[in-house]
């Protein structure tokens, strides 16, 4: 098939991946070949198709299983699952010419542009992944439910390859919900599964246990304590795991270990894997004992590339083998990392990190809004909620709900705030800086939410 | 793993009970209305798949469908009954619910 379409190995191809077992093989056979590519998230309904890079010359698309002509999928024949078509404004990238070879290019989240690249070898990408294994203990013996996507970092580097490693079986679990989620569950009786915290909350409404788990693995934004307690009824175990797309999984707590403090951290980072904690910026408004948390990793990234494939222009991201993550962690023990949440006020919606002075300058471009300044309000099942407090232009008038409106033309759905507050004054600190405590102790007086039947908690 | 139609819903909505009427009207409104799904009264027919190629509801809205269903209707859908056919379209899931809601009012008077 790769012949008919002329592909050879130096052309660099971008992989719109499903999580399915025709996507994993796709996947496997393109790294076992020693092929670059970039992976991107399958095409969605309610989002744009996402971009293929330029300097990508072909296009392959691993066929969603869900769609009414699935039966016709055979894992034998590749051209039933696999489309291959050129990408028609290809221009290639002079400075990836020694990257065409082994390379894995994974997007990157936190900005609303064409997400930069974090640029892996195949080897390096496989030795990360198999890290983990020290602490996930999976073995040929387990099942594994995997209904977290496969193109990203977490999908792939810290479930997919570690259990394909380790000889498990694996269920890939496709545009994953509780419905689907509840029938592969019956079905299959996995003894582990990798969930982000909302599938965690999702999965563990009622708290039947099911006797057939190990352990899950959770990672993300870290869950509250009567999720992670309701999560271990249903699910025997709880691991918290953390990492980033250019360092793969840093930490993750030993399935082999029930004491320490389990819920809170996650863990000791793994065998190899440095921890640094930096002072962070704004210091003061940091938890006590935070720091920012800098990794150097064995087996991390090797730098970034522009979503175009041109040379990365922004801050080199590795000082001396070292990573600054921007994520605030404090040591429990001087051993478990406990993960506290961002320096920069972003927050993860829908998986994904929104940076708040992002949201901040598309408000801000609106007709009539003078000055935006947001808020993160109460946790939901799709990430913090975010508040938004709008002053108006002199001689315009604003309206929440239009301008909310008007929010969906500048952002994504992921990205527009929840509440929007039209007052004439933003309230300012004595050096001229917003006070966004204080708009934060007002947005958490004023509720009632737009979405009464949401839950904070579980 | 594929979510295939058991049943023919046009079938049943031309010959269906007031009481599963009114309840694919409940569940038109909390979809409409309470949910923040940007779905609207047109999208929503007695037949319309739920997921993937009909409204397409993503897993968070589909769970919070699910959470106000459970209290407007004043039951809680056990895990194992839980699947993607009964959510096939509204028909489907309000006969579901009639037959729970039934017996908990037969479980009431007895």
């Amino acid at each position: 098939m790769f012949a008919a379409h002329q592909i050879t190995l130096d052309d660099l191809l971008a992989v719109e991946c499903v999580t399915s077992v025709p996507g994993a093989l796709t996947v496997l056979y393109l790294m076992s070949r020693g092929f670059s590519f970039v992976l991107l998230p399958a095409r969605d309904r309610t989002a744009p198709p996402p971009s293929v890079p330029r300097f990508c010359r072909q296009r392959l698309t691993v066929r969603g299983g869900l769609s009414a002509d699935a039966a016709e999928i055979s894992l034998l024949h590749p051209d039933t699952f696999l489309e291959i078509s050129r990408v028609a404004d290809h221009e290639p990238a002079p400075n990836l010419a020694d990257r065409t070879i082994g390379h894995l290019f994974l997007r990157t989240s936190g900005s609303f542009g064409t997400p930069k690249l974090a640029v892996f070898t195949h080897d390096q990408l496989l030795a990360n992944s198999v890290l983990s294994l020290a602490r996930t203990r999976l073995t040929a013996h387990d099942r594994i439910a995997l209904p977290v996507p496969l193109p990203h970092a977490y999908g792939l580097g810290a479930g997919f390859l570690p259990g394909f490693a380790a000889g498990a079986s694996l269920r890939l679990i496709e545009s994953a919900n509780l419905l689907r989620y509840l029938e592969h569950e019956r079905a299959y009786r996995p003894t582990v599964a990798f969930l982000t915290p909302t599938l965690c909350a999702m999965f563990s409404r009622h708290t039947s246990a099911q006797d057939h788990y190990r352990h899950i693995v959770v990672a993300g934004d870290k869950l509250k304590r009567e999720l992670f307690e309701a999560a271990e009824l249903r699910f025997s175990r709880v691991l918290n795991l953390y990492g980033t797309t250019e360092m793969g999984v840093i930490a993750v707590a030993d399935a082999a270990r029930t004491d320490g403090p389990r819920s809170a951290t996650v863990g000791p980072p793994l065998p190899g894997v440095e921890l640094r904690l930096d002072v962070p910026e704004l210091a003061a408004e940091a938890p006590t004992g935070a720091g920012v948390i800098a990794c150097r990793h064995p087996h991390g990234f090797e730098g970034y590339v522009e979503g175009d494939g041109r040379p990365w222009t922004g801050e080199p991201p590795l000082r001396d083998g070292w990573y600054r993550t921007r994520d605030l962690g404090r040591l429990h023990d001087g051993e478990c990392l406990e993960v506290l949440g961002r320096e920069d006020h972003s927050v993860n919606r829908d998986g994904r990190l929104v940076m708040l002075a992002e949201v901040e300058r598309a408000m801000e471009r609106l007709p009539g809004v003078e000055r935006a300044i947001t808020v993160v309000g109460r946790e939901t099942l799709r990430g913090r909620d975010i508040l938004a407090y709008c002053s108006p232009c002199d001689g315009h008038e604003l309206e929440a709900a239009r301008l909310r409106n008007a929010c969906a033309g500048v952002l994504p759905a992921y990205a527009i705030p929840d509440q929007i507050v039209i007052t004439s004054e933003i309230p300012l600190l004595a050096n001229g800086k917003v006070d966004r405590r204080a708009l934060a102790t007002a947005a958490a007086a004023a509720r009632p939410s737009r979405r009464p039947n949401e839950q904070g908690t579980m | 793993m594929n979510a295939k139609l058991t049943g023919t819903p046009t079938e049943v909505s031309s010959q269906q009970p007031a009481a599963i009427a009114d309840i694919i009207g409940e569940l038109k409104r909390l979809l409409v209305e309470d949910l923040d799904a940007r779905i609207t009264a047109e999208m929503v027919t007695d037949d319309v798949r739920l997921l993937e190629s009909g409204l397409g509801l993503d897993s968070i809205v589909l769970y919070e469908f699910i959470t106000l269903i459970e209290k407007r209707f004043g039951f809680e859908f056990a895990d194992q009954d839980l699947g993607t056919e009964i959510f096939e379209n509204l028909t489907i899931l309000a006969q579901h619910i009639h037959t729970r809601t039934a017996q908990r009012l037969r479980a009431a008077a007895s």
